[in-house]
């Protein structure tokens, strides 16, 4: 019971401790901090451990996109540590709608002194690691952003010979969201270039190609506290042509991609099969050759091809491990066709998979559109048609776009800079547009960008030049920066473990 | 029939079903057996337990939460602002009487009705100013001037604008 005397104070402070805890933690973070400010006491318990457990918890499993990456158990995680992840996330999210973020340029990252020649770049979504292929083997080698010191080490090694010219042609990842510490599925597709010099160890080799999924996760290791991104291979099987670059998709256990001279779109099921034959069942879509293409949930296929967008259901297409022929076309129908927009580009589709639709941002003449995709509720429900929203509009389409989730493009020509839009069903300002001259470079360049972390890598693939801009701004004060433990220098890398050890 | 007595003293008859919704007079009765001696609640004064057996007579019959459900995970996921419309009315009371009733839930141990306590108390201090909460809750601002100009400065940057 309270004994209780309204002069002298307040019964909320009245309650004990572990009750006020409970209350804070159905908070959001923007209360608590006001909580902070009210006296002493709340100040306690806003830096309690199971406040910002609860509330890290809470954001981790309901909000869309993913607003943060969990590397190790949370309850291995300090109350600071935890509250740090959540504001970090929440000050990218103000900062993109602040005028005032100011760009910041990070040292170039010199990945060809480090590993050579690279074939393919990814960033990964979280902002937090590069990808890189070499063309040495095709190993794959990982760089964390979050460090100071910029050093790959190695990741995926390669299935070929050492020594063998490898080309990653495409890289296409799938977040694994279900999974408690960071996990991706990362599909590669390699290609080992023909050798007529005998060498030693491997002799003349032929061409040779190779798709191959393998899923990439944190490990927590309890005895030394440490976590480490390890790879394990879940499948890998040859494919006899040439797959358009930039088509490969996976999600889930399925993977799509296009054939250029055979005109034809192909699913496969990754799971099942592996091996060294190529006569594995694969599911057609003739005489679509994506440009790019984005597999979604409940079986449907989004592909961009002859200046057109199409939306397939591949769940009813009969499965062949033959080559496709026009017959089978007549069996498969359009569940949408974006025949009354006009497509002028090459489409980077990038979908954002919410618990009931398919978001895909949409780059066409007069400006940017929305691709609404919903999902059935129940297996009872009606699906109702995809629909088209306007984002933005332009008068001039510009140039050298990179798209991103559902925030913002980038845009390099006439002038490098963001256009922030906002989707029909969301509050904040309609769009804006930020230009700033930090990069000078254009001709040549590539970009991608990051939204939940609000970084952008660009890079020149003739120079194998990359750097990062902070878009948003330094998030991290300066000193925040944890020690640097000892790292093996780049010329060892070759030949270690597949797996390094992070000091996250 | 249950007998429970309060700490002043007063008496209350209720069904079993319904004071079972409290896991510690659960408990009691299990420990006691069948038995007709009257259970003394010391923490609880008649006016509150007459709105909790309100409470527990209006839910009867509901699944009780099981003791080792993943507290984390389902909590979590609710949103805060969730109360059913007859809890809302239920709980519409003064300060005093809901500060009470959160009490009587946490020493009673009945998870749903501590649950809309706390989630009322929040939804009071959600969207309100620092200065808004120590008027609406009473509370004396006990940071010195340098302590509340620190802190305003580290948490400046999260202010609604």
């Amino acid at each position: 019971m309270l004994s209780y005397d309204s002069s002298q104070g307040s019964l909320l402070t009245l309650l004990p401790p572990e009750l006020l805890i409970r209350i804070f933690g159905t908070l959001g973070w923007r209360e608590i901090l006001n909580l902070r400010r009210v006296c002493r006491l709340f100040d306690d318990i806003s830096h309690a451990r199971p406040v910002w457990v609860s509330v890290f918890t809470r954001y981790k499993t309901t909000v869309v996109p993913r607003p943060f990456h969990q590397y190790q158990p949370v309850d291995t995680y300090s109350s600071k540590e935890l509250e740090k992840t959540v504001l970090k996330w929440q000050r990218t999210e103000l900062a993109w709608d602040a005028d005032d973020a100011s760009p910041l340029r990070r040292p170039a990252i010199n990945i060809k002194s480090h590993i050579g020649p690279v074939s393919a770049v990814h960033f990964i979504e979280g902002g937090r690691w590069i990808l890189a292929a070499s063309k040495r083997g095709g190993r794959v080698y990982c760089y964390d952003l979050d460090r100071k010191k910029l050093t790959p080490f190695s990741l995926i090694p390669t299935p070929f010979e050492k020594d063998a010219e490898v080309d990653v042609l495409s890289i296409s990842v799938d977040m694994d969201y279900s999974a408690e510490l960071f996990t991706f599925n990362v599909a590669l597709f390699l290609r080992r270039r023909a050798s007529k010099i005998t060498n030693i160890t491997t002799g003349p080799h032929s061409e040779k190609r190779l798709i191959q999924v393998w899923r990439v996760s944190a490990e927590w290791n309890s005895v030394s506290q440490k976590t480490k991104l390890a790879a394990r291979l879940l499948s890998s099987f040859p494919e006899e042509t040439i797959i358009h670059p930039g088509s490969l998709s996976l999600l889930g256990s399925h993977l799509a991609y296009s054939f250029d001279n055979l005109r034809c779109t192909v699913i496969v099921e990754w799971a099942a099969v592996g091996g060294v034959n190529i006569d594995f069942p694969r599911k057609y879509l003739p005489g679509i050759c994506g440009q790019s293409l984005a597999l979604l949930p409940n079986k449907q296929i989004l592909v961009s091809h002859s200046e057109k967008l199409e939306l397939w259901d591949y769940n009813m297409l009969p499965e062949s491990s033959l080559l496709p022929s026009q017959q089978d076309f007549s069996r498969v129908r359009t569940l949408w066709s974006s025949h009354h927009i006009h497509l002028p580009f090459n489409h980077i589709l990038r979908p954002l998979v919410t618990h009931d639709m398919t978001r895909i941002v949409l780059d066409t003449m007069d400006g940017l559109h929305g691709l609404i995709v919903p999902c059935p509720g129940s297996i009872d429900e009606e699906v109702q048609p995809p629909s088209i929203v306007p984002l933005f509009q332009w008068l001039s389409h510009p140039h050298f776009m990179t798209f991103s989730f559902h925030k913002a493009i980038l845009v390099t020509f006439p002038e490098t800079g963001t256009i922030r839009f906002s989707w029909p069903d969301e509050k904040r300002t309609m769009w804006t547009t930020r230009k700033e001259s930090i990069f000078k470079e254009r001709q040549g360049f590539s970009f991608s960008m990051d939204e939940s972390s609000g970084r952008i890598l660009v890079w020149n693939n003739q120079s194998s030049s990359y750097f990062i801009v902070e878009w948003v701004g330094p998030l991290v004060a300066t000193g925040e920066e944890r020690e640097e433990s000892a790292e093996a220098p780049a010329s060892n890398l070759e030949g270690i473990e597949q797996t390094t050890y992070l000091n996250v | 029939m249950v007998l429970l007595v309060t700490s002043d003293n007063e008496q209350f008859n209720a069904d079993k079903d319904v004071v079972e919704r409290s896991v510690l007079i659960k408990n009691m009765l299990e420990d006691v057996g069948e038995s007709d001696q009257p259970i003394p609640l010391p923490n609880v004064s008649s006016s509150v337990l007459k709105k909790v057996l309100e409470y527990c007579e209006h839910h009867r019959g509901e699944p009780l939460p099981s003791a080792d459900a993943d507290q984390s995970q389902d909590e979590t996921r609710k949103r805060t602002t969730d109360i059913s419309e007859w809890d809302q009315k239920f709980i519409t009371v003064d300060q005093e009487m809901l500060f009470e009733i959160i009490l009587a839930a946490n020493y009673l141990d009945i998870k749903s009705l501590l649950d809309v306590g706390c989630k009322t108390v929040a939804n009071m201090i959600k969207g309100k100013t620092p200065e808004e909460i120590r008027k609406l809750f009473n509370i004396v601002n006990d940071f010195t001037p340098e302590e509340e100009a620190q802190i305003k400065k580290e948490n400046e940057w999260a202010e609604d604008r």
